[in-house]
């Protein structure tokens, strides 16, 4: 392999991967002192962050930074890259950790949950393991933090502690760990006996780093084993741990199983198929299309089943599943259109839907209930929740210039490019299905009368240390239709698409 | 004032500023600025230039935001004067949420008529969709959310539909212009934009949000939804399809439809939005006649039925207004509490028959004129006898509204509620214009695209034009007695709609949602068992096999050497003797193997 001139050696990805890593010890260490120990969460987060943005400007020009720790094994090592599609994993979850925090504080002290100390080092070990994944050079450094990732976000999904929370956790760990060691270790060893080494073709996303005289078979097993084994991108039929995982409490399902746990995985399966398969593959194996067929598959069966569900949470569950396999089925298309709307949908979709799940959160805590249909009326005592949340439904259905039109409009894009109109039809009948699982909500809320159960009267808006991250997510995930290039510029220079 | 030559405001521009900042507005004097967008609109809009203005660079295309011919130019004057009669007939409303939701409503429509290119009209398209679905749900009742979604689920349709025409338009065609099909040569894109546009004017079988909606929306939401979304649509089918024989057919058909619903529909507000389909049918069919004299027929016919269109809905909503009712079976003898209203009626229900000297003539009567030249697809002279039919229909639906209303023997409950003055003056602005408009045909006429071969009253279009509504009002009181009002509704398309809906949930998501459930548990019931199991066998394993092989070990020890204890005697000669025996056993071993 001849050196790529772009490729730098930098510390620079590895700062916030190590200020993400110190931050839960400190956290521990201000245990007694609350609000010492949140502002810990919100400094790191920023720090994070900031560093995350510094790297911008460099890898917007075209350079990719490049970082290894140590090594293991010959073709093993611990090593970081930063280039266009880490950019774009890193910038929300370290952005959106911050709001977060702010959300988490007013959650866990309104409800006086137990055992915060654990939740928030919990949830900075989990961020840690997502800024790693967003900077991992190799697979095996990004094994290692997708392992780091389910690990630590179980005690948070069995955070109360109670037997269902015991169960819901259980089968967290049985998926997500059962699966990777069944199949993501396996296709990891095929790989590295293959190639000889793990590290990501970097710079090219048409190349990969298999032998082109590799058998192919082998080659098309390996690939079903990675996708099988990254199964925090919820495809069917690996996707029943994401609904069993609502249990935890809201701003682990806003934060961690809306944006930091389910992207990794999405993020993972991106990195695999264009910095290790590469395109050019992809195409030959006649891979690109099953993959999009199933993941398009997931898309609707999941919309159609949110459509049953009453419960707030388990239907924003569903529709996440839904939701996820646009970026595959974007990256599986394998045009730059599918490519751009695939990967930009990562930080695209992340905002309405945290907002999605934040509001759920702030109905929680003022009613304590979930049911959608005893929602009637609810908006007129809680005008800014139920604002956040119609503003990101207007974002998924496509409503312009916000994130969600973004999205759909480079997807569909990519899937006229591919020639493919079933992929197109199944797109549009997904923004119908959001709007009908999505709409009833916002109108039971601002436009029914209440339900003759409920007395209206108790309730109030939710604390503002709550609604105020909330609301400032969904204006953020309206905004940015006004700047496009916000996250699309990284794609771009990822996959050297030029206009 | 003159504006610097060549310079453009977009007349939406102030609809959405204030729409955007009507919420934080404190005080009692934000109802006043409600004027202002309206009032400017109307001076920009009569100051227009033909031209292209205002190109945006947006994600690599260009937008084009302010697109003046002679074909959006009409319907930009005519939204500019409607949004300042809408305003007016509004201002009593004190919930700020109606006017955000209207001005955003305006806005789009404004925007959606200057587009020159699809990108911006599928933005306010999408605005627009959105904006008018809150028009209904604001009347805060149970079955008007139900009805707004239904509504809103539709107009989704239709936005979603053009944008995969738009993307598909692109990939053929390598532009995003907003221009004209073949319409002898129609590809599938073609076809999806023709969807769209047909959704939102209200073309059978997709008609139904309009005839549900329109009797669902708050009083001044009505008159909206019967002016912007409709004539956009309009406007963007004329763009489009000029010449599409299909839409002579669809036209008809949608005319004969609505006017036969509309005579035997019972709510006043429905009555209209049939008639309104109707119309809006015959609009249709003659932009579907491959000629521009039909064409400009369809365009008066549309700047004509707006304003009568508009009166008639407010002059309904003042009645439901003061009388609390909306069924017609439950009024009646109105004549005397609201004659003010009850002659607006009039002159807004001979304008919809096509009476000459009120203003919907001229496009009735060019549409008719420029069917009986037609050759294909459908000969002129049975063109001609259908849509008479349809327009007879028309007649018999638009005036059983007030004679039943307001000069039948049915009584009211007594007291009335008085109108607003804002009301009243709104109403008599748009009558005024209806007025003028039939009285001088030449107003309305220099806005239309082509010239006019002919002058719009000629001796034998005036006499032809006297005949047809004479024997429309003969036939009504001949059959008066079948056409009574009562107070149930008929059956339309809606309910094929909400059977597509519940037929979704039950063939697709239940059965899907019962499979995932089971799916859900076989982790627990096949793979948790399973593990169990291995772990049993394991256990069973370590504990007979493993340690019993140990056990073993050791017993076999044991038993050896016992033996060897037993073969020990204790005297030497005998081990010697042994000694001797196994060295040579052992020698021999050596020396022949």
């Amino acid at each position: 392999m001849t050196r790529n001139p772009d490729i730098i050696n930098s510390i620079r990805p590895l700062i916030p991967v190590a200020v993400t890593f110190a931050a839960p010890f400190l956290i521990r260490l201000m245990a007694k002192k609350e609000n010492r120990r949140e502002a810990v969460s919100f400094v790191f987060a920023s720090i994070a962050f900031l560093a995350v943005v510094s790297m911008a400007p460099g890898i917007l020009e075209g350079k990719i930074y490049t970082y290894t720790l140590f090594r293991i094994l010959p073709g093993i090592t611990l090593s970081f890259c930063a280039d266009g599609l880490s950019m774009v994993f890193a910038l929300i979850s370290s952005f959106l950790w911050i709001l977060t925090t702010s959300y988490n504080i007013g959650y866990m002290r309104t409800l006086k949950e137990h055992a915060q100390t654990r939740y928030y080092i919990c949830f900075g070990i989990a961020v840690f393991g997502a800024q790693g994944v967003a900077f991992a050079g190799n697979i095996f450094t990004l094994y290692l933090f997708y392992e780091i990732i389910t690990l630590f976000t179980y005690p948070l999904v069995a955070h109360y502690q109670s037997k269902d929370a015991f169960e819901a956790g259980k089968k967290y760990l049985v998926y997500l760990l059962g699966t990777s060691k069944l199949f993501f270790l396996p296709a990891m060893i095929l790989t590295y006996v293959l190639c000889g080494t793990l590290d990501f073709q970097l710079g090219d996303i048409h190349k990969g780093i298999f032998p082109s005289d590799a058998n192919p078979v082998l080659l098309i097993v390996i690939y079903i084993l990675f996708l099988a084994g990254l199964t925090k991108t919820a495809i069917m039929p690996l996707h029943s741990w994401l609904p069993s995982a609502m249990v935890a409490p809201t701003p682990v399902s806003g934060l961690l199983h809306a944006v930091a746990v389910v992207k990794a995985g999405a993020f993972s399966v991106c990195r695999i198929m264009l910095s290790c398969f590469g395109l050019d593959s992809l195409h030959d194996l006649g891979l690109g299309m099953p993959t999009a067929y199933v993941a398009g598959f997931t898309i609707i069966a999941a919309a159609l089943i949110a459509l049953t569900k009453d419960d707030i949470k388990a239907r924003i569950a569903y529709s996440t599943v839904s939701h996820l396999s646009y970026i595959v089925m974007g990256v599986a298309m394998l045009t730059q259109g599918g490519v751009e709307g695939g990967v930009s949908a990562i930080a695209h979709d992340a905002f309405p839907k945290i907002t999605l799940f934040f509001a759920a959160g702030c109905i929680m805590v003022v009613t304590g209930s979930k049911k959608i249909s005893l929602m009637n009326g609810l908006g007129r005592r809680m005008p800014w929740t139920f604002g956040a949340f119609a503003l990101a439904t207007l974002s998924f259905i496509g409503l312009a210039p916000a994130s969600g039109f973004l999205s759909k409009f480079y997807l569909i894009t990519g899937a006229t490019d591919a020639g493919q109109t079933v992929l197109m039809l199944v797109i549009l009948a997904s923004v119908l299905l959001n709007m009908a699982y999505f709409g009833p909500i916002v109108i039971r809320g601002f436009f029914m009368p209440p339900v003759k159960s409920v007395d209206l009267s108790q309730y109030a808006e939710a604390p503002k240390t709550m609604v105020v991250p909330m609301f400032m997510i969904a204006i953020i995930s309206i905004l940015i239709g006004f700047y496009p290039q916000t996250f699309v510029s990284f794609v771009e220079v990822y996959g050297k698409f030029w206009r | 004032m003159n504006l610097i030559e060549g310079s453009f405001l977009h007349p939406a521009t102030l609809f959405v500023i204030l729409g955007l900042i009507l919420p934080f507005l404190r005080g009692g004097i934000w109802r006043v600025l409600l004027f202002i967008p309206p009032v400017v609109a109307i001076f920009l809009t009569l100051q227009l230039h033909l031209g292209r203005y205002w190109e945006v660079d947006y994600v690599g295309q260009v937008l084009v935001l302010g697109r003046v011919d002679a074909l959006s130019l009409p319907f930009t004057i005519l939204f500019a004067f409607m949004s300042l009669i809408c305003t007016t007939f509004s201002f009593h409303v004190r919930d700020k949420a109606q006017h955000v939701a209207a001005l955003f409503f305006m806005a789009g429509a404004f925007g959606s008529v200057l587009a020159g290119d699809y990108w911006t009209l599928y933005i306010f398209w999408q605005g627009m969709t959105v904006s008018s679905s809150f028009l209904i749900w604001l009347n805060r009742r149970p079955d008007a959310s139900k009805t707004g979604f239904l509504y809103m689920m539709i107009l989704l349709l239709s936005s979603v539909l053009l944008l995969a025409g738009i993307l598909l338009r692109e990939r053929v065609l390598g532009n995003f212009l907003f221009s004209s099909a073949d319409a002898d040569f129609m590809w599938h894109f073609d076809w999806l934009i023709l969807g769209a546009f047909a959704i939102n004017a209200a073309v059978i079988p997709l008609h139904a949000w309009m005839t549900q909606g329109l009797p669902k929306a708050t009083i001044p939401g009505a008159v909206l939804l019967s002016i912007f979304g409709i004539k956009t649509a309009v406007y963007a089918m004329a763009r489009c399809f000029v010449g599409l024989d299909l839409l002579i057919i669809l036209g008809v058909c949608t005319a004969l439809y609505g006017a036969a619903y509309a005579i035997f529909s019972n709510n006043i507000r429905r009555i209209l939005a049939y008639l309104l389909v109707a119309q809006v049918g015959l609009m249709v069919a003659g932009i579907g006649m491959d000629s521009k004299m039909a064409l400009d027929g369809a365009i008066a016919l549309a700047y004509a039925h707006t304003f009568y269109m508009a009166l008639l809905l407010m002059a309904m909503g003042s009645v439901m207004y003061a009388t609390r009712e909306e069924l017609l079976g439950r009024l009646g003898n109105l004549s005397r509490k609201l004659p003010f209203v009850a002659a607006l009626t009039l002159i807004g229900i001979f304008a919809l028959c096509a009476v000459p000297f009120f203003s919907g003539f001229t496009g009735v009567s060019l549409i008719f004129e420029e069917a009986l030249k037609l050759q294909s697809p459908i000969p002129g002279v049975f063109l001609v006898l259908v849509l008479a039919l349809a327009m007879t229909l028309i007649i018999l639906g638009g005036l059983r509204l007030p004679f039943f209303l307001f000069w039948s023997s049915a009584e009211t409950k007594e007291p009335l509620r008085p109108l607003h003055r804002n009301m009243v003056v709104a109403m008599g602005m748009a009558g005024a214009f209806c007025l003028v408009q039939g009285i001088f045909p030449e107003v309305l006429n220099h806005h239309l695209p082509y010239p006019l071969e002919e002058p719009s009253l000629t001796l034998f279009k005036l006499a032809v034009g006297f005949l047809f509504p004479a024997a429309g009002i003969l036939l009504f009181m001949v059959l008066r007695p079948l056409l009574r009002p009562g107070t149930n509704e008929l059956p339309d398309f809606e309910r094929v709609y909400g059977l597509i809906g519940r037929g979704i949930m039950v063939v697709f998501s239940k059965p899907l949602s019962w499979v995932d459930a089971i799916w859900s548990e076989i982790y627990r019931t096949v793979f948790l068992r399973a593990f169990y199991f291995m772990a049993r066998i394991s256990d069973f394993f370590d504990r007979r096999g493993i340690d019993g092989a140990v056990n073993q070990t050791a017993a076999s020890v044991m038993f050896l050497s016992r033996i060897s204890t037993r073969l020990q005697s204790g005297r030497l000669q005998d081990q010697l003797a042994w000694m001797m025996l196994l060295a040579l056993a052992v020698f021999a071993l050596i020396w022949f193997w």
